[in-house]
């Protein structure tokens, strides 16, 4: 996923992200009309987690992953990730007016790859 | 008029919008009103590979929500509507019994209706590798624009 997002700040178990707009991604998904697909910011969870932990982590299991609303290329986003290997992740977004919505929570569990 | 088999890429782009780099379906083995079977191979050309041909883990989830947003598809068409957008409501219960996917692999994936609910259709979906085992496991709600 090179070059999706990259990770802007990092305070303790928050870290900010940039959702780059020349992604690739953007020209299937979809054409003429940019959406960040879901799975990609599960994707942006297991490897901000993986980076935290200074391992390549996989997922074994997802007990919930819930898409509350959307993201686009160009996006601001806030990634809330508490414990690792029994993770609980949270992605949020500011609007330009100030209001924060909850776009992604997730359950589930990484394991070691590799 | 609608075909009435899916085998071709041609063909699966008539049920969902998605495209390369992220279209993850190249075929139905079959599908009818609360069924279908997806095929895909993994390829380098898709968002999910790296350079050395390893497959993220979310490609098979992608792959299923496509199975499942192209199922949507064929059952706005038995109806004569337009296929629209299909978003990803949840995924829940998802076991991951592989991790290491790679560029080559065969991903054939079933998906059962568990409930329809206005726009929201929820399924259960099992992705299974070329040689039979079961790879991937979840139920998912996906919701169309």
């Amino acid at each position: 996923m090179n070059c999706f997002y990259t990770v802007t700040d990092v305070k303790g178990e928050k870290m900010h992200l940039h959702l780059c707009e020349t992604h690739p991604v953007y020209e299937g998904h979809f054409p003429g009309r940019p959406v960040c697909p879901g799975v990609m910011t599960m994707g942006m969870v297991r490897e901000c987690a993986s980076r935290l932990m200074g391992k390549r982590l996989a997922w074994k299991e997802l007990k919930s992953c819930r898409f509350t609303g959307m993201l686009y290329p160009g996006d601001d986003v806030t990634l809330v990730l508490k414990g690792i290997e029994g993770i609980e992740a949270e992605i949020s977004k500011t609007s330009a007016e100030g209001e924060t919505s909850v776009m992604l929570t997730l359950k589930g569990t990484l394991i070691s790859d590799g | 008029m609608l075909p009435t088999t899916f085998k071709t890429v041609d063909e699966v782009c008539l049920l969902l919008p998605q495209r390369p780099p992220i279209l993850m379906l190249d075929s139905f083995e079959y599908i009818d009103a609360g069924t279908c079977c997806g095929t895909v191979e993994l390829t380098e050309r898709m968002v999910f590979a790296d350079e050395d041909g390893n497959v993220a883990q979310e490609a098979v989830l992608e792959h299923l929500a496509q199975c499942a947003a192209a199922f949507m598809g064929y059952r706005r068409k038995m109806k004569r509507q337009d296929v629209v957008l299909g978003f990803i409501g949840d995924i829940k219960r998802c076991t991951f019994y592989d991790v290491d996917f790679h560029v080559g692999d065969k991903i054939e994936s079933e998906l059962h209706t568990v409930s329809e609910v206005g726009n929201v259709l929820m399924v259960s979906a099992t992705a299974r590798t070329d040689d039979g085992h079961t790879a991937v496991a979840c139920t998912m709600k996906l919701a169309s624009a």
